[in-house]
This record gives C-alpha cells, sequence and structure tokens, in this order.
C-alpha cells in the first residue's frame, strides 16, 4: 500500500520547493528589518528597529534628523564644501575609513554595533543607541514594564538620558581626532542648550 | 471460442471464478488508491501548513514594519514565482483593523502640518542664501539639501493626507466566506480540495504578547488572538494525476495479474484433470462401442496416487475384467467344456466357410474318428475315465493337427478333422498315424492299471468322394461305419462314390 506513495507521487517535491520559496521570501523580510549580528552579551547594541517598533513618532523625528544621515556624509560628492576646508578630498569615500565610522554609525566594533550596510542596516548612522547607551539590557525593562518605568533602574541598565548630558554629544562632536574643529569654523563648536534649542536634530520629547 | 466454454468444464469453471474474482480485484484497487489518496492529501496539507506558516512570518515582518499597503505587492510577487499556488490572499480579521485604526488616529496631524511649515520656511531660507553663494562646491551641498528636504515635506504631505482619512480596507481582505470566518474564530488551518485546487486558509495569530525575533511586536493584541489569515491556493493537479494514472496503472496490473493467475489455475486444472477426464470419457466411449481392449494409458509421472489414477486403474481393470468374460463366453459358446475342441455348432460354421473359400484344384480330405468300445470304457471304468479316454484322444489329436486343420468334438464319442489342401492318400496317412499314436498313449484306469484305447477312422476326399461338404462328411461318415464293421481300430477310405461304398472298401489292415 506505501509503495504507491512513494513510488508515484512526487507531491511532497513539488510542495517542498514551495516551502522553501515561501521561506525564502519570508527570511529575506524578515532580514531587512531584524538583523541577527548582534554577539551575545550583556552591553550590546539592538538596532533601531528595536526601538522604532514602539517609539514611532521619535524614530520618524530622527529619521529625519542629520544624525540619521550622518552616514551619508561619508560619500564622495557630499558636504563637498566642509570636506575641502577641512582638507579632506570631497571626492574621497569615507564609508570604510574606521577613524570615520567610529562617529557615522552606531556601536561601530562594539559587540552588535554596525558591520556593513547590508548586515547591520539599522547600525547606520548616529542611531538611538549612541545617545541613549546600547540597548540590549535596557530594552528588556522597556518591554517587561510597559508604563511604569523606573529611571534609576534604567540608568543602571545603561541607559543614558543625552538631553541632560552633554558629555554623551561632545564625546564625538569635540573627539581630539575630527577633521572638523571649533578652530577651523566656529560652527563646530558645541553648546548643547543652543543646540537643542534651534536644530532639528532631536526627536520630540515625552514632556 | 463459445464451444470451448460451453463445453468444457475447465472453461465454465474459469468463467465462474473470474466473475467471482475481479469485482473483488477492481474494489481492492479501488480501496487502496482512497487510502494512497488519502495519505497524499495528508502530506499535501501538512506541508502546506508549513507554506501558510511561511507566510504568515513573512507577513507579520511586513506588518511590524508598517507596510500594510506593500503586503499585496509582495504577494503578488511571491505569487509569480510559486507556479504551484494559484494564488496568495490576505485575510483581515475585525481586530486588525481596531489596531490600525487607533494607530491611524494616534496619528499626530498637527505636529506633521507645524514640520511641513517649518520645511517650507527652511526650504526658503536656503533659496535665498544660495543666491548670494559663489562657491560651486557650497551651491552643490546647498541643493542637495533643499532637494532631501523637498522629499521630505512630500512624504509628510502624503501621510497627513493618508492618515486624515478613516482606514481603507482593500476589499480583497475581507473574509469571503464561511470557511474564512470560522478560521479567524477557531483560529484552527482549513483545507478544501475543489477538484485540481486545494485552498488552504491557515490563521495569522499572535504569538505572544510584546515583541519577539521570530514574530514582530504585538503590544495591541493578546497572545493566541486571530489577527487575520493567510489564503494559500495550491494547484494538485499534478497529485491528481498522479493518483488517476496510479489508479489506472494498479487497475490494469490487477487485472492483468488476475487474469494469469486464472490462466494458470486453468492450465493446470486441464492438465491434471479436464484433460485426463475427456480421455478417459474417449476409452469408454471405444469400450461402449465394442472395443475392449480400449484402455487409458497415463504417462508414469502422473501416477502419484490420486483420485483422477484410481478413477483410471478402476476403468482399466474394469475394461480388462469384460475382455477376459467376453472371452471366456465366446470359448464357452464355440468350443466343447471337456475336450477344448470346436463344437458342432462352430465347426459346421466353420467348415462351410473353409469350403467356402475352397479352391476347386485342390484336395481336402475329411476324418470322421471314433472311439472303439466307448461304452464298455464307461460301464466298466465310469464317466470320469470315459472323460478321461476323450481328453486324452483329443489332445493327441491337437498334438498332430496342423494350423489351418479344423478338429471338432462331432458326436458323444466322434471326432470330425477337416484337413485343407490334404489329398485322400496323405490324409490316409494322417488318420493311420492318429490311430497308432492313440492305440500307444496309455490311459490310467484310475484303479492303477493301464488302458489301451483304439480308434475307428473314415477318410473322405472331396472332390473325390462327394461334391458338397454334407456329402463328405456322409462319405467319411460312410468309412467309419465300414471300419467298425471290419473289426474296428483301423482306417478306411470312402469308395469311390456312395452308390459302390461298399464293393470300394479298403482297410488299411487289408493294405
Amino acid at each position: 500500500m506505501t509503495h504507491i506513495v512513494a513510488g508515484s507521487f512526487n507531491v511532497s517535491v513539488a510542495v517542498v520547493r514551495v516551502l522553501a520559496l515561501v521561506l525564502a521570501f519570508a527570511g529575506v523580510a524578515a532580514a531587512q528589518s531584524e538583523p541577527h549580528a548582534a554577539p551575545v552579551s550583556d552591553v550590546a547594541y539592538v538596532g533601531h528597529e528595536s526601538c522604532a517598533m514602539c517609539h514611532k513618532a521619535q524614530f520618524e523625528d530622527w529619521r529625519r534628523s542629520s544624525h540619521a544621515r550622518a552616514f551619508e556624509l561619508l560619500k564622495p560628492g557630499q558636504r563637498r564644501a566642509p570636506k575641502r576646508k577641512a582638507d579632506l578630498d570631497p571626492s574621497r569615500d569615507y564609508t570604510s575609513d574606521q577613524d570615520c565610522l567610529r562617529c557615522h554609525t552606531t556601536g561601530y566594533r562594539l559587540p552588535g554595533g554596525f558591520v556593513s550596510v547590508r548586515e547591520t542596516p539599522d547600525r547606520v548612522g548616529i542611531g538611538c543607541e549612541m545617545c541613549h547607551g546600547p540597548g540590549k539590557r535596557y530594552r528588556e525593562i522597556h518591554k517587561s514594564r510597559r508604563g511604569s518605568l523606573d529611571r534609576a533602574e534604567l540608568i543602571a541598565a545603561g541607559q543614558r538620558y543625552a538631553s541632560e548630558d552633554a558629555s554623551v554629544c561632545v564625546a564625538c562632536h569635540e573627539h581630539e581626532d575630527t577633521p572638523f574643529q571649533p578652530a577651523l569654523d566656529h560652527k563646530y563648536e558645541f553648546d548643547l542648550a543652543e543646540r537643542l534649542k534651534k536644530t532639528r536634530s532631536f526627536h520630540r520629547s515625552y514632556e | 471460442m463459445y464451444k470451448l466454454i460451453a463445453h468444457r468444464l475447465s472453461a465454465k469453471l474459469i468463467l465462474a471464478i473470474s466473475l467471482v474474482w475481479l469485482p473483488f480485484v477492481v474494489v481492492a484497487v479501488w480501496l487502496e488508491v482512497q487510502q494512497a489518496r488519502q495519505l497524499v492529501m495528508q502530506e499535501v496539507q501538512r506541508w502546506g501548513g508549513s507554506a501558510g506558516e511561511g507566510v504568515r512570518v513573512a507577513l507579520n515582518a511586513l506588518m511590524r514594519e508598517g507596510r500594510m499597503s506593500a503586503r499585496f505587492s509582495y504577494f503578488e510577487d511571491l505569487r509569480s514565482e510559486l507556479s504551484e499556488v494559484e494564488s496568495i490572499r490576505v485575510i483581515r480579521g475585525p481586530r486588525v483593523n481596531e489596531i490600525f485604526e487607533r494607530v491611524r488616529r494616534e496619528f499626530d496631524i498637527p505636529r506633521e502640518l507645524a514640520y511641513i511649515h517649518d520645511s517650507e520656511a527652511e526650504l526658503a531660507r536656503l533659496e535665498r542664501e544660495l543666491a548670494e553663494v559663489t562657491d560651486p562646491d557650497e551651491r552643490a551641498d546647498m541643493i542637495g539639501a533643499m532637494n532631501e528636504l523637498n522629499s521630505e515635506i512630500l512624504r509628510a504631505r502624503d501621510l497627513v493626507h493618508s492618515y486624515s482619512q478613516p482606514l481603507e480596507v482593500d476589499p480583497r481582505e475581507r473574509p469571503r466566506d464561511e470557511l474564512e470566518r470560522r478560521v479567524l474564530e477557531t483560529a484552527q488551518t482549513e483545507f478544501t480540495i475543489d477538484g485540481d485546487l486545494m485552498r488552504m486558509v491557515a490563521p495569522y495569530r499572535v504569538r505572544k504578547n510584546g515583541c519577539s525575533e521570530a514574530t514582530g511586536c504585538h503590544f495591541d493584541a493578546r497572545e493566541g488572538e486571530v489577527l487575520g489569515a493567510v489564503e494559500l491556493m495550491f494547484s494538485i493537479a499534478e497529485v491528481n494525476r498522479d493518483i488517476h494514472g496510479t489508479l489506472l496503472s494498479q487497475l490494469i496490473l490487477k487485472i492483468l495479474a488476475s487474469l494469469a493467475s486464472l490462466a494458470l489455475i486453468f492450465v493446470v486444472f486441464d492438465r491434471l484433470v479436464f484433460r485426463n477426464i475427456n480421455k478417459l470419457r474417449g476409452a469408454m466411449e471405444r469400450l461402449s462401442a465394442g472395443d475392449l481392449g480400449a484402455r487409458f494409458e497415463l504417462p508414469p509421472r502422473r501416477m502419484s496416487g490420486d483420485e483422477i489414477d484410481y478413477l483410471v486403474m478402476g476403468f482399466n481393470d474394469m475394461a480388462h475384467k469384460l475382455q477376459e468374460d467376453q472371452s471366456k463366453l465366446e470359448r464357452l459358446a464355440s468350443h466343447d467344456g471337456l475336450t477344448g475342441l470346436l463344437n458342432r455348432t462352430r465347426f459346421s460354421a466353420a467348415f462351410n466357410l473353409l469350403l467356402a473359400t475352397h479352391q476347386p484344384d485342390r484336395p481336402l480330405s475329411l476324418l470322421m474318428m471314433d472311439v472303439d468300445h466307448f461304452k464298455n470304457i464307461n460301464d466298466s471304468f465310469g464317466h470320469q475315465v470315459g472323460d478321461d479316454a476323450l481328453r486324452m484322444i483329443s489332445a493327441v489329436v491337437r498334438e498332430n493337427a496342423r494350423q489351418q486343420d479344423l478338429v471338432a468334438r462331432y458326436g458323444g464319442e466322434e471326432i470330425i478333422i477337416a484337413l485343407p489342401d490334404t489329398g485322400g492318400e496323405a490324409a490316409l496317412a494322417i488318420a493311420e498315424r492318429l490311430r497308432t499314436a492313440i492305440a500307444t498313449r496309455p490311459l490310467d484306469d484310475r484303479r492303477g492299471d493301464i488302458l489301451h484305447l483304439t480308434v475307428s477312422i473314415g477318410v473322405a476326399e472331396l472332390p473325390r468322394h462327394a461334391d458338397n461338404g454334407d456329402d463328405l462328411i456322409r462319405a467319411a461318415d460312410m468309412a467309419l461305419y465300414m471300419a467298425k464293421s471290419n473289426g474296428r481300430n483301423r482306417v478306411i477310405m470312402a469308395s469311390a462314390s456312395t452308390g459302390e461304398r461298399r464293393s470300394a472298401v479298403r482297410t488299411t489292415k487289408d493294405m
């Protein structure tokens, strides 16, 4: 009786092919938004997709900010005038320059951080975690205690309130190796309070 | 063919078996195919369920990205890649609409409008500044920034436009029938098969509240809640073709196998039983037609001691006994019981036949013999010795007779001997030899003594002494009478004619 099934029906082959294709598509769709390159570690970056699931409005604000576009600036032809002033070559591609990537991507060379545009598309640019700290630990608190978050607990888990702490910003803005020194142009001088007032680099607050 | 079937028991038997057997074969194959079909369908459904799960995961990933509008184009792309999948459709449960409607209402339109306003002001400022900038690099940077800003403004306007109207549900996403509504309600995958098309409706449900790598985030839906379903249409034409092809080939194979086994049974039955029965019938017909030699010969290897063998042996025994009895009867009818010689009736028939075939130019002689004083032997020694005497004399005559001679017991103690192709003188010599042989042959008188008998013989020759059989016998008889009259224990040739009988008598003793 079984020989009929085993011998004559290749339906399962056809169906397996369907399944494989469907799963391949599903995998592509999932990979676009769910990179899994992050090494397993308590202190690790998770990428902006994880934050954006809930903080949709903040994510939308950030997406329009210059922080989100920071990686774009490394590409040849972008911001020619400032690059020339800082003695950089405007036609050169700086997207694989390690010194630049440290401040133009999220968590470069750190656990769960930027690897490449293809592998970690949601660690491109200066994402949520560059200001608020690597999210792996505190994201769990966000998920499990929705609506009743304890600030001290979050800080203990590595979350930073960057708008109240300029030291987070100056780590890049006044980095000793950056070619864009205040001596070059006074616009490179960093004053957090002033910046919060007049630029569109930040997302809406929760107040 | 009709005759073969109508008149042969084996053919009738095979026909009867076939009529009973073949429906069973057909039913068996049908049941087998039904079972196979069920197995295959289970397999298809199992894989179909997995495929549905794959689609569900893909759908989830898209939903999480908020790309609901992209779904149909996505699935249409997917469908074009899957030849076996006729269509893929997303069915929206009522809960999804609630969730999306809430998201829509929560969208901050005033803030978005403020963004558009600010951006337009910024764009105007950049435009004014651009007029005064002469450095080409600086101009290129500014134009790039203005373009980006412009596209952001357009995107924001789109969002405001789409979120300021109630959520539009694509009519294709509404549950179409009872089956789809049932899936949304029970969260159980359903399958239906209509001809070559298998339809699968798999539920799309929340695995767990919150976020997970595989299913994304569901903060608004409870665990296990059904958000929607995925409808997949599979073509199972190939499966059906396989099943029907198998049905047909199985049926043909089984019927051929059955016919082959029937043919084998036919041959075996025919060889072992029917052919032998028919041969036996032929032998019986020959037997009843009078051929008592009819026998049934079995090949040696057939002698295995079964019913056919016993039937055949019984028949052969019967035929043999019949033949024996028949020959005994025939002998009894034509021969004398005491002496074993022909009886008078048989002799007459044989003598007439001899005369009828006798050639006129060839001589034919007749001896008529009578035992001398036979009455005295009977009276003195008893009839047993008389019988012994007759047997002894018959034996002597038989010993001396040729193949073609007719020897018969003609009367009580008379023996007649017809000698074809024998002249009177030769016959006379033969008669003399017989007389001497009998006279010298001892006879036990059953009392301890030996007797010696004598005979008298009359000889007559055709055509010398007669011109027909009756006259020849009469002539020989007359000659015997003469021998008796002349003192017995002698041989006398008949005279030339009956009229001169007395004068022409010659005795051997005289010679």
